[in-house]
């Protein structure tokens, strides 16, 4: 049998180009890399400004030296009405809605968020205690390990909260109630449910 | 052995082009710096709202008068700032408030308010004056 | 060789056979050169850059561990791809026991106190080359372990504010269940579910000495990238005073303020 031996230029062009080939895939593949992509703070970030403009909202007063709406729920407790107003606030938008039902549409109901407020102790030491003020519909709890962002706002009240002792017994104690006011911290964990 | 085929050179030239810039890019790669913070991250860290935040808040109380009342309630609020900053925002913060300068004019006086925020990361000095209407 | 390759030119005297061997000769040359030094040359350079993505590897992981104590958020996990070596994470208690701790001494208004932090650590330590990379205490510290110094890869947050003289420690402990590792992709799976404590805030109102001493792990020894990183300018200018081995002070404080973090890693 006569060997062929056209076409060898061609056979060992092929075969270099292939372990080139190869060679590079293994060099890439077997480096290290952060697989959490990098573009995963950025919706965090807008979480944040979204959860800083919501409280900055609630903390301006309709007419300037009125208590606003957020100093009002704090001073008197009132849970459930800042669940409500704090979540349209959070699910405000134009853009594409979301169906709940023909006649209600929302933008955006997955931000979940737990709020807690910061005092100091009334002790007068520089002890900080706190009590929970609310959460959304599944932001008691954390279902699964979502990566959440805290926001926080001073909130300056006059007197110490009334019907405290319906939210915490141990704040009731425990925070103070001083004749020249006091600021207290309102910190609020948002995440994507 | 094959016969040498001289035509289509511009192609093996290309080649040669674009091998040269594939190496002469993956050199500047290798030289970046390294980072391992992303942008948003930096962003992130950038207490602007805090700050905005202990501004809003401090110039009220820098409009009052110098009364033992009004005293009392910036000492107040200058310790419970103190400790929740620290405890919850990781930030030195101070702020002082001055309503004994005579500066003043036909309508306002002014009030001196310094404020320092530092978390390590992003220090803050703010002097200013804030102005309170002449009864 | 059939015909002439250029036209005019006389091939009589070309022989296939040494032309042959003189390729073959230059191939298998070109070979052995390449497998004696090259390839050497080659894995060395793998080994080094393996060691640097896995510095910004490293570096990456501390940036989340800062978003998850500094900005108090329970959960963060960082997924990453591990290349020349593994990762390792060491419970505090662990650390504790090879005397890798900090101490802080200071006075509390009433008298003199020492307080001691644990660390624990997540370290990366290379299969091939000699360096161990290790997220201890919020920083990442880099040594090789045939060599004697250490260098810091990025910086603790502690910070000194002058106009107060106000001197903020951070410490932050880390805290697994049980001995973990992890090579290839890993997802580094990170907790903060105990609220971060003040451990001391003395408002002196006069200057005060605050003492740090830092007690190495015998195998892993980065004194030398503390000692940098305490007695440069990072945290202020001129620095902490070395007062004996690997014990720090400083004179100029009037309030002190110790944070410690408490960070579970639950899975790698």
């Amino acid at each position: 049998m006569v060997m062929n031996d056209e076409g060898q230029l061609y056979t060992i062009e092929g075969i270099t180009a292939g372990i080139i080939m190869l060679v590079t895939a293994y060099a890439v593949f077997s480096s290290g890399f952060v697989f959490t992509p990098g573009d995963a703070h950025i919706a965090d970030m807008q979480l944040q400004q979204l959860g800083y403009d919501a409280l900055l909202v609630m903390d301006t007063p309709l007419h300037a030296g009125d208590e606003s709406r957020l100093q009002e729920l704090i001073a008197s407790s009132d849970v459930t009405p800042f669940t409500t107003e704090f979540n349209s606030y959070l699910s405000k938008g134009t853009g594409a809605t979301y169906m709940i039902n023909p006649l209600t549409f929302t933008v955006d109901t997955r931000t979940q968020w737990n709020a807690t407020i910061y005092y100091r102790d009334m002790d007068d030491s520089d002890k900080i205690r706190s009590y929970s003020f609310g959460h959304s519909t599944l932001g008691d709890d954390f279902v699964t390990r979502e990566p959440a962002i805290s926001v926080t706002r001073y909130v300056y009240l006059d007197d110490k909260p009334i019907n405290l002792n319906h939210i915490s017994t141990e704040a009731y104690q425990k925070m103070d109630d001083p004749q020249e006011g006091q600021m207290v911290l309102f910190e609020v964990l948002l995440w994507r449910g | 052995m094959e016969r040498l085929d001289d035509e289509g050179q511009w192609i093996v030239l290309m080649g040669v082009v674009v091998a040269t810039g594939m190496f002469i890019l993956a050199i500047i790669i290798n030289q970046a710096p390294m980072v391992g913070q992303s942008t948003s991250e930096a962003v992130l860290e950038f207490p602007k709202n805090e700050i905005q935040d202990i501004r809003y808040h401090l110039a009220p109380l820098a409009q009052l008068d110098n009364s033992s009342e009004s005293n009392k309630t910036i000492d107040r609020a200058k310790k419970d700032m103190r400790a929740l900053s620290m405890a919850r925002n990781n930030a030195v913060m101070y702020f002082e408030t001055n309503s004994t300068t005579n500066m003043a004019d036909l309508f306002y006086r002014y009030n001196r308010l310094t404020i320092r925020y530092n978390n390590g990361v992003t220090e803050y000095y703010e002097e200013h004056l804030v102005s309170v209407r002449l009864p | 060789m059939k015909g002439n390759w250029v036209k005019g030119m006389e091939d009589d005297g070309v022989s296939e056979a040494i032309g042959f061997i003189l390729i073959f000769t230059i191939v298998v040359l070109g070979i052995t050169i390449v497998t004696l030094y090259g390839y050497p040359l080659l894995q060395k350079s793998q080994i080094g850059s393996d060691e640097r993505i896995m510095e910004q590897n490293m570096i990456t992981l501390q940036n989340d561990l800062k978003i998850l104590t500094f900005s108090n958020v329970p959960y963060r996990d960082t997924t990453m791809g591990i290349s020349g070596g593994s990762i390792f994470v060491l419970d505090s208690a662990e650390t504790a026991e090879d005397d890798h701790y900090f101490n802080v001494s200071f006075n509390n208004g009433t008298g003199p106190e020492t307080k001691t932090f644990r660390l624990g650590a997540l370290r990366f330590i290379s299969s091939q080359g000699q360096a161990a990379i290790s997220v201890e205490n919020g920083a990442v510290v880099k040594r090789y372990q045939d060599a004697e110094g250490s260098t810091m890869v990025a910086d603790p947050r502690w910070f000194y504010d002058d106009t107060y003289d106000t001197l903020v420690l951070f410490f932050t402990e880390i805290k697994a269940d049980r001995a973990m590792s992890g090579d290839g992709v890993a997802n580094i799976q990170m907790s903060m579910l105990d609220p971060p404590k003040v451990v001391a805030d003395v408002p002196y109102g006069a200057h005060r000495t605050v003492t740090i001493e830092y007690s190495p792990d015998d195998t892993f020894d980065y004194s030398t990238a503390w000692k940098n990183y305490l007695t440069g300018p990072t945290i202020v200018d001129g620095g902490f005073t070395e007062i004996g081995n690997n014990m720090y002070q400083f004179t100029e404080v009037s309030r002190l303020v110790i944070k410690k973090y408490t960070v579970t890693i639950e899975r790698v």
